[in-house]
């Protein structure tokens, strides 16, 4: 058996080496290049969702560096102006009188639902609301010179923050009713805390600033 | 003389099969060695790129981090934004129609009543002129009605008639929107 085994060994002796060679480019390639096919797809998608990451934090320091404090500060106030963070009413009673003092219109009477105080196991959601945006009706009685002065006290309203929306407006010559909405929202900071990313303002959002910064005037 | 000279050697000769037979060993494993070696090469130059990302990603985030407040602010402002958006966007705009309703009537017709929601506004007009009332209803209502972007569906007068104290002239007009 030995004898024979020699005898293969030294008739076959100058194909070993190449085979030898060819069984090790087969364990190359089935226990290191495939393998290392599959890692390389791995950490490519790994990078490319980090380099989504990144791109997105790299945006988000830009956002943050690129506002000073005492801008953010007065965007703050004004959207929290534009959109109180409760039935604010003192506000609103500040915006009907401006209207009315612009418009060369007397407010009479306000009528305001304010709706549930108190409610044991309340969910806290208005029953009153656009899209999940809260607000208080309330009925304005005014009265003033024509018809004219009180669809331009609806329009400087309608122009003002808080927002406001107009649900029904009867007018004469000399009086009248107003049935209007004011919005708010209350804030979850709590939500925000978590989130990393902060995105810039788009183009709408930064004329919706501005043109509330006119409102405000 | 010799007659049992074998003249072939015992050795064997490697002939052009078994040349071709190690060169093309050789190829493949020199191929594959060099895939491996050039596999195993980019994959450490990826991790070390995706360990560069990840101290990137804590170095930003860090930054980011570093003024809590500024960032809840900002991101205040853009919620606030979108609501506020959300509420322009579908508000209705009674007040612009009473606005070019009135803008459409004679300057010597004047309005003693104006009511307006979402479908109507109902218009109370008086004019001491006939021919005032008579243009707003031959012309100006119809120009209105085509000029507000098919929106009105109606326009209804209600009643017309002559207030003898004052010796004015009423109409009343409703004007349904689609």
């Amino acid at each position: 058996m030995e004898k024979q085994l020699k005898l293969y060994l030294r008739r076959y002796r100058q194909d070993l080496l190449p085979a030898a060679l060819i069984l090790a480019a087969l364990m190359l390639a089935n226990f290191i290049i495939l393998p290392q096919f599959n890692d390389i797809g791995d950490l490519r998608t790994q990078i490319d969702v980090q380099e989504d990451t990144n791109e997105g934090l790299r945006s988000s320091d830009s956002t943050l560096s690129s506002i000073s404090d005492s801008q953010l500060d007065d965007d703050y106030d004004l959207v929290l102006s534009a959109l109180p963070l409760s039935k604010s009413i003192g506000s609103i009673f500040e915006a009907l009188n401006s209207a009315a003092l612009r418009s060369n219109v007397v407010i009479g009477s306000l009528n305001v639902q304010v709706g549930t105080v108190y409610e044991q196991n309340a969910k806290g959601v208005e029953k009153n609301n656009v899209d999940g945006v809260p607000y208080l009706n309330i009925l304005v009685r005014a009265t003033g010179q024509s018809a004219a002065d009180f669809t331009n006290f609806a329009q400087v309203l309608y122009e003002s923050v808080p927002v406001v929306e107009i649900n029904s407006i009867e007018a004469s010559e000399s009086d009248a009713r107003f049935d209007v909405n004011f919005y708010f929202k209350p804030m979850n900071p709590a939500g925000f805390q978590a989130q990393t990313l902060v995105a810039p303002l788009n183009a709408q959002q930064q004329s919706l600033l501005s043109t509330l910064r006119e409102w405000s005037l | 003389m010799k007659t049992s000279i074998n003249l072939v050697s015992k050795r064997r000769t490697p002939n052009a099969f078994h040349k071709r037979f190690f060169t093309g060993a050789v190829v493949i494993f020199s191929l594959a060695f060099l895939i491996s070696a050039g596999l195993i090469v980019y994959r450490l130059y990826l991790a070390g790129e995706l360990s560069n990302f990840k101290e990137e990603e804590a170095r930003l985030t860090s930054v980011i981090n570093s003024n809590p407040e500024k960032k809840i602010k900002y991101l205040s402002v853009r919620e606030r934004l979108a609501e506020i958006q959300k509420v322009i966007s579908k508000r209705k705009n009674i007040n612009s129609r009473l606005v070019s309703v009135s803008q459409t009537l004679p300057l010597d017709v004047g309005i003693s009543l104006i009511e307006g929601d979402e479908e109507k506004v109902v218009l109370q007009v008086v004019a001491s002129d006939l021919s005032s009332l008579n243009t707003l209803i031959e012309t100006k209502i119809e120009e209105y009605a085509t000029e507000s972007q098919k929106t009105v569906k109606r326009v209804e007068m209600s009643s017309f008639g002559l207030d003898t104290e004052t010796n004015q002239y009423k109409a009343n007009f409703t004007i349904e929107f689609i």
